[in-house]
């Protein structure tokens, strides 16, 4: 069982308001892997959009993903993407 | 049938609407603990409440898209997410177990305990994530207090609530709802203008309704009235239904008549028929509705997604998505910020005022904040690409016009680009009138703002019940100094155009062509109507129409003599403007 950790700077410049929470939460979604998002000392399921909004980060925030699982790599990769983009909304 | 009634609200003017009555209660206010008898029974009708939710989120989702505005859609796919979340699919349920209480109360509890973080939070979009998992819990609850009832959903239905956010009232009228008739509310609100923009009928003001209305009775609502009947009787009703055929006929007739051809009198002269806008999603409506440019797009509200102003790119970004949207490249004016304290939609730091409408607004906001700076420049350079006119709302002095000249001259050194905007002012404070002769060379157009002139004009507050009977557009004061107004505009070459409210009443088109109006901006659902009107006139008859009526003394004999002067010269509207 792999885990993988990886800090990420959240890119978009209006913080993490529903719109992005709801599109980490949908990529996190798409993998078996347990993913856990952490702001400083608050650690959040990366699969409930109630925890992410709870995060409440803004822009600029630094983030922690940990993955565990078989596609714990490939999860990371694509939550880091998502992340570090930049939304219209 | 149920018992019949009748209910008088505020007039709109909107059309004739008949449908179910589809009551929105705030009640999970009122829900008490009690303990259940049987735990296992009470969760499987949670469970049941849950899927009943989620599918109607679902379905609501799924015929939004495609259809409404990705912003709108965007909304009800995150309530998906949300209503799928491990605290409503786990945490209630286990409250319940080690509780015993009534789910609806624990649903109810819960979410209150939970929001209390979104709640407290400074930053607005942080706020509104509380109001997405209430509203989520609502409708669960919902669900769990009506079991029996199936949701049959909103289409065709007239909404009756309490009040309603403007943000609100769009998400239903994407779901076919026919009416809304609220009980808080007045005709220059702003619910009632996104209302007005999205075609529906409305009636604002009626106390205690959703008490006096239940789900399934029959409405038939009457905005030229201010009227609402619930289950009336069949000769009442097919009174109602005669009216509704009759507009419906007109509307056909109007909607026959329009076309992208300029808009005359008959003896020539040319009157340009524009639009009035808040939202970006009303754009759509224009290309069937052919208006010959946007007479005033609001911008309180065009930032209704964001709960706060932003940068200056992204607003370029959208006053070019909106010249770029609107059918035919007609021109755009967009209009600065007016927010007055008590309506807006983003969380200003507002001050305190004592009296906001003849305070801190408008222009006058502007010099004193960032704010407009930000939004002028967003303006002028979006206008380098487009056809953009910008338009300064509540001038009443010479140097606040200075300051704009000052402000747009830095702006376009600042970039080393040209002046391609068109820059006007409102008119709708009465001293503005007064400096017309003094600004015409430093401005390229007025637009005048009958609702706030005529408030100031006639010092009548807009939202005073009590002085109704006297803010009345068909005053001969007012007419008077309107006529004045328009003269001073016309004198100075400059181009004048009408958006207030008194240009979407039909009945009043003759006397602001007569005036010598070069355009008027109306709400888009009448536009075609408008058209046909002016392109029966004679210009020089309604000068002559226009001086009879200004030498009058009373409201009550200008509307005679309109009424008079419909009869003689359209048969066929005035038996549905005159009743």
């Amino acid at each position: 069982m792999s885990v993988i950790e990886k800090d990420v700077i959240l890119r978009n410049s209006r913080g993490l308001h529903a719109r992005p929470a709801a599109l980490i939460v949908k990529t996190a979604r798409m993998f078996k892997a347990e993913i856990a998002i952490s702001k400083e000392s608050d650690t959040v399921n990366g699969k409930s959009i109630m925890g992410v909004l709870m995060l409440a980060a803004p822009s600029g925030t630094l983030l922690n993903i940990r993955a565990e699982g078989e596609d714990a790599e490939e999860a990371v990769s694509e939550l880091t993407k998502v992340i570090e983009m930049e939304m219209e909304y | 049938m149920g018992e019949q009634d009748s209910f008088i609200g505020k007039k709109t003017y909107s059309k004739i609407a008949f449908g179910e009555a589809y009551i929105i209660y705030q009640e999970s206010h009122s829900i008490q603990p009690h303990r259940v008898k049987n735990i296992p029974e009470e969760i499987k009708i949670l469970k049941k409440a849950l899927e009943k939710a989620k599918n109607e989120i679902i379905k609501i989702k799924n015929s939004l898209e495609n259809r409404a505005p990705y912003e709108i859609f965007a909304i009800f796919e995150m309530y998906e997410l949300l209503i799928d979340d491990f605290f409503f699919q786990k945490e209630i349920e286990e409250e319940i177990l080690k509780t015993g209480l009534n789910a609806p109360f624990i649903l109810y509890s819960k979410t209150e305990e939970r929001v209390v973080f979104f709640d407290k939070s400074e930053d607005p979009l942080v706020r509104k994530g509380g109001d997405d998992i209430r509203f989520v819990s609502d409708k669960i609850i919902f669900h769990l207090l009506k079991q029996n009832q199936e949701e049959k959903g909103l289409q065709d239905k007239i909404l009756i609530a309490q009040k309603l956010s403007p943000l609100d009232l769009i998400l239903y009228s994407y779901q076919g709802i026919k009416g809304i008739v609220l009980e808080e509310g007045d005709t220059t609100s702003h619910v009632a203008i996104v209302a007005h923009s999205m075609g529906l009928s409305y009636i604002l003001g009626i106390p205690n309704i959703t008490s006096k209305v239940k789900n399934g009775d029959t409405i038939v609502l009457d905005g030229f009235q201010g009227v609402i009947y619930k289950n009336p009787h069949q000769q009442k009703m097919s009174e109602l239904i005669k009216k509704m055929q009759k507009q419906g006929e007109l509307e056909q007739l109007f909607k026959n008549s329009n076309n992208e051809k300029q808009t005359t009198t008959i003896d020539n002269k040319p009157i340009i028929i524009q639009a009035n806008l808040a939202i970006f999603e009303e754009i759509s409506k224009l290309k069937a509705l052919k208006p010959e440019g946007v007479g005033l797009f609001r911008t309180e509200f065009l930032f209704h997604e964001e709960h706060e102003i932003p940068s200056i790119n992204r607003q370029v970004a959208k006053y070019i998505d909106i010249a770029t949207a609107v059918p035919n490249s007609i021109p755009v004016t967009i209009r600065t910020f007016d927010f007055s304290a008590d309506k807006t939609p983003f969380t200003l730091k507002h001050i305190e005022q004592h009296n906001p409408t003849i305070g801190l607004r408008g222009i006058r906001y502007a010099i004193y904040s960032n704010i407009f700076k930000e939004q002028f420049e967003a303006l002028i350079l979006a206008s380098q690409k487009l056809s953009i006119k910008i338009l300064i709302p509540m001038v009443s002095s010479i140097t606040e016009v200075e300051y704009l000249k000052k402000v747009e001259a830095e702006i376009l050194s600042q970039y080393n680009i040209e002046k391609k905007h068109k820059l006007g002012i409102m008119i709708e404070v009465p001293s503005s009138v007064y400096l017309i002769n003094d600004i015409a060379n430093l401005i390229d157009f007025l637009s005048f703002g009958t609702n706030d002139l005529m408030q100031f004009f006639l010092a009548a507050d807009r939202g005073n019940h009590f002085i109704n009977d006297l803010k009345n557009p068909l005053e001969p004061t007012f007419l008077r100094f309107l006529n004045f107004a328009v003269q001073e505009g016309l004198k100075n070459n400059l181009f004048t155009s009408i958006c207030g409210e008194i240009a979407s009443n039909p009945l009043l088109i003759p006397i602001l062509v007569g005036m010598g109006f070069e355009s008027i901006s109306c709400s888009p659902f009448v536009i075609p109507e408008v058209k046909n009107i002016v392109s029966r006139l004679s210009f020089e008859e309604c000068k002559r129409f226009k001086d009879n009526i200004l030498k009058l003394k009373t409201p009550k004999e200008v509307e005679e003599e309109i009424y008079n002067f419909i009869n003689a010269n359209y048969p066929d509207i005035s038996e549905l403007l005159i009743k």
